[in-house]
């Protein structure tokens, strides 16, 4: 007897995705016009391209004219064309920036670049101790803001050099007379000039050569805009960076000592309570002495704070990052190896039924001025968290999930660019070793030889094996197929943005072929791979399907980040001939699984001892 | 004699009593003068002479209200494009309604916005606090005589500068001309709004921004990046030291779950 085939109905498959953008993109195009202005239930903004219907047709209040809609894209019409917006008032120039945002924020537009236009060119504005590279008229307006004369350079051609050419004039003791006393104040010597004191440059108030009333203290300050502790004498001057060692030393109290040269320059000196060197970059800032937070400092109330932070007992130093260990994700820590992730140390694939999960998200970390933030990299894992250390020191990024163009690589090596692409390809070096001989199964002999427990094995990693299954995921020749390293999620419930799409085109059909004579009994004459010969469907098969599947993204019966199940829906059918199911199903929920019972009825198995990944 | 004895007791400890309770009330007293003095001293001066302290002391509540509210709307009072974030609708600075593109400049010259738009929200009050001021000094037999002007908003480093070109003359027993008012606010908005601007040239470009960039360019100032589900990112920048805030939205490079077809 001659039966035809039946249709396993399994889960995902894939699509070329970067045809699919551009086709979207196309089509995108092809239905939007430019609006200069979307009207106001949806939001009014500017320069977007959308439909006819979502553009605002009345009156701009600052030109008296109609808001322009145009058949085409916004980069092609002149109304959002992009130029180099001037802002007059405060004398930037911002280029990529929309003609009709200009216009209507008060800005002049030009079509030029920024480095064509005059007002546009920039050079170095001295702003009394700091230094800024901008316009000539933005340097005009900081000086006003500032309250100093304008000084703007436009010989100089670099920020880097602009910014060395700061620091103004060297400090020093201005010694002057008030009343009967002879005091100083630690002053420029412009600031010197101002208050007719006499200038000792680079010399200290509490310099006792000076003969002024100012004399070393035990106090120490912090200043705003810098990190470093310093002392201060009598007369409440700025003296040198603290350093308990140096109380008594006169010299110290004498001149001004540059921070290279002071207490231990090149570290932290996080909670020294002798050295008040602190260090922004490398973990440190003064801070008023708080009991039970700081160290206490030997003298004075100010101490170098440790801006790092604690996290599950675990210390990161002040600008480390590193990935969260969210529910249902990754633990990525390599990004570069090979594909593949370090779990303990080990290199392995991501487990299928534990990681990339409906829902998961991946997150960073960082430890930044003694807090934490947490930072979600993106929904449906469209950006993933990998983390790299270098000396130590971690270091996280949230980055581009780039699968869409996986299921389209025909061979391992393009599968595996990374500069193109995340995906991975199967099998694995690591597969290949656990199951040993499906490398040979392209062979039907082998496959005889091998038998169907070999055989089976090996359905986890081909399709070769399966005869004349049919499928839009295909496999290139009997090496392996390509697949995200770190499955996408898909707002199936939604409907949009081809979720299911992509999940049905892994739609798997096995053709299969039953025997029945009274001389052999029942038999299978084709697709053995998925059938045995009582016309059940092998749970072999369905495993195997059910893996890659699962490798494409959220398709198939997963649990989702938080454990819970989804619906419980048909995986598997029976059909003849492309006619309705003969109600053989396969269903599950991602708990549980409802296989065909005795009777027609439905037996009940728990996921995991149905699927073994 | 045990009598006698008992009742001088008894007296003892009624002083006692009494001097525990004077005791009581003296600390309380000092208590509360300690945390109530500047309250009670300024309210004694509600009247105030001069009347640059009677704007400030007027206009200061509703200046510093409308700022906060600015400042957590994006730069805008009353914003026409926003996302909903904590209870505030949130201006997008920077947005586009698509998918992988980056995102138009919504606002330029935003701290020129920022200042006409305080402007318009203080004019209101303004204009009421000349009016009770000069009703006020009616009341104290002064004869004002008040010439509104024009007023402006300036964001400066660190402050924000109302300065309101209406003229005041008090005269009572001798005349004096007040030419000019300012109400000073100290405020960093200048400088978010900066940083604000800065983020906003990253989203245009390159569609996200590093914040750690910027906190190591100034560590004064913190800035949070908050993404929503529809790939709105809401920046919140905040300085360390006066905890003043400055909040917008971009939506700048969109990944869509799966592959859009929008």
């Amino acid at each position: 007897m001659k039966k035809r085939v039946l249709t396993l109905i399994f889960l995902a498959s894939l699509l070329v995705l970067t045809t699919i953008i551009f086709s979207t993109s196309y089509v995108s195009a092809e239905n939007n016009v430019c609006c200069e202005k979307l009207t106001a239930d949806l939001g009014g903004a500017w320069c977007q391209n959308a439909p006819i219907a979502s553009c605002d047709t009345g009156i701009n209040s600052k030109t008296g004219q109609k808001y322009n809609t145009a058949p085409t894209s916004c980069e092609s019409t002149q109304f959002c064309s992009t130029g180099t917006c001037f802002d007059s008032q405060e004398g930037i120039c911002e280029e990529g920036v929309a003609q009709n945002v200009c216009n209507s924020g008060g800005g002049v537009w030009s079509e030029k670049s920024a480095s064509e236009l005059p007002q546009c060119g920039l050079g170095c504005c001295l702003l009394g101790e700091g230094a800024s590279f901008v316009t000539q008229s933005r340097c005009k307006q900081l000086s006003s803001l500032y309250g100093v004369e304008t000084n703007f350079n436009s010989g100089v051609s670099s920020e880097v050099q602009c910014i060395a050419s700061a620091g103004g004039d060297e400090k020093g003791a201005c010694v002057y007379e008030t009343g009967s006393e002879r005091t100083c104040k630690l002053l420029t010597k412009t600031g010197c000039n101002g208050i007719t004191g006499e200038f000792f440059e680079g010399i200290l108030c509490s310099d006792e050569n000076l003969g002024t009333n100012c004399g070393p203290s035990e106090k120490t300050t912090m200043v705003e805009g810098q990190s470093e502790v310093y002392f201060v004498d009598t007369c409440a001057n700025l003296a040198n960076i603290y350093d308990s060692s140096k109380i008594k030393d006169k010299d110290y109290w004498s001149r001004i000592i540059p921070k290279e040269e002071s207490c231990g320059y090149g570290s932290s000196n996080a909670d020294s309570p002798i050295c008040g060197n602190c260090d922004y970059y490398r973990g440190s800032t003064a801070s008023a002495y708080k009991r039970g937070e700081t160290a206490k400092p030997q003298y004075g109330d100010f101490i170098c704070k440790d801006l790092g932070c604690t996290s599950n007992g675990v210390k990161y130093e002040h600008g480390e990052s590193w990935c969260g260990l969210a529910p249902g994700t990754a633990n990525i820590t390599d990004q570069n190896n090979s594909g593949s992730y370090l779990f303990g140390g080990k290199t392995a694939s991501p487990d299928l039924a534990k990681t990339n999960l409906p829902g998961s998200t991946y997150t960073r970390l960082s430890c930044y001025n003694n807090e934490i933030t947490t930072e979600n990299c993106y929904d449906a894992r469209q950006k993933v968290c990998v983390q790299s250390e270098i000396n130590g020191f971690k270091n996280a990024a949230c980055k581009l999930n780039t699968w869409q163009s996986c299921y389209d690589q025909k061979d391992e090596t393009s599968c595996l660019d990374r500069e193109q692409r995340d995906c991975k390809w199967s099998p694995s070096e690591e597969d290949k070793k656990k199951f040993t001989g499906c490398d040979k199964l392209g062979s039907s002999v082998v496959r005889g030889i091998l038998g169907n427990i070999g055989a089976i094995s090996c359905l986890f990693y081909y399709n070769e094996p399966f005869g004349n299954q049919m499928s839009a995921f295909k496999t290139h020749g009997d090496t392996g197929y390509c697949t995200p390293l770190n499955q996408p999620g898909f707002d199936f419930w939604t409907g949009d943005n081809n979720g299911e799409g992509i999940c049905s085109l892994g739609t798997v059909s096995c053709q299969y072929r039953t025997t029945k004579s009274v001389a052999t009994g029942s038999g299978v004459d084709d697709g053995a791979e998925c059938i045995n010969s009582d016309n059940s469907v092998k749970p072999e098969w369905i495993q195997a399907m059910n893996y890659r599947c699962m490798q494409i993204g959220d398709c198939g019966p997963k649990l989702n980040y938080i454990g819970q199940p989804g619906e419980m829906k048909t995986i598997v059918e029976k059909k003849f001939g492309g006619e309705q199911a003969v109600g053989y199903f396969v269903r599950s929920d991602g708990k549980e699984v409802k296989v065909p019972g005795p009777g027609g009825t439905e037996k009940t198995l728990k996921f995991k001892d149905f699927f073994k990944f | 004699m045990k009598e006698g004895l008992f009742k001088r007791g008894k007296n003892q400890k009624g002083q006692v009593t009494i001097f525990v309770i004077l005791a009581i009330v003296i600390v309380v007293a000092g208590i509360l003068i300690y945390f109530y003095y500047p309250t009670i001293s300024s309210t004694s001066n509600s009247l105030e002479e001069n009347p640059k302290v009677y704007l400030q002391n007027c206009v200061e509540d509703v200046f510093l209200e409308n700022t906060q509210i600015l400042s957590s709307q994006g730069g805008s009072m009353n914003p026409t494009q926003g996302f909903i974030y904590k209870g505030d609708k949130v201006e997008y600075l920077c947005y586009t309604n698509q998918y992988y593109d980056t995102c138009v400049v919504q606002k330029v010259s935003l701290i020129s916005n920022i200042e006409e738009e305080l402007k318009l929200s203080l004019k209101q009050k303004v204009s009421e606090c000349f009016s009770s001021m000069k009703a006020d000094y009616e009341k104290k037999d002064y004869n004002p005589v008040l010439k509104n002007g024009d007023f402006s908003v300036d964001l400066l480093p660190k402050k924000i500068v109302l300065h309101s070109n209406s003229t005041l003359t008090l005269s009572k027993d001798s005349t004096v001309k007040y030419e000019s008012f300012d109400v000073v606010l100290d405020n960093n908005l200048y400088e978010l709004a900066s940083t604000a601007r800065v983020i906003v040239n990253w989203e245009k470009n390159f569609g996200d921004s590093e914040v750690k960039l910027l906190m190591d360019w100034d560590p004064s100032i913190k800035v949070e990046k908050k993404l929503q589900s529809d790939g709105t990112k809401i920046y919140i920048v905040t300085d360390r030291n006066t905890e003043d805030k400055f909040q917008f939205a971009s939506r700048s490079v969109v990944w869509p779950p799966g592959i859009s077809t929008i």
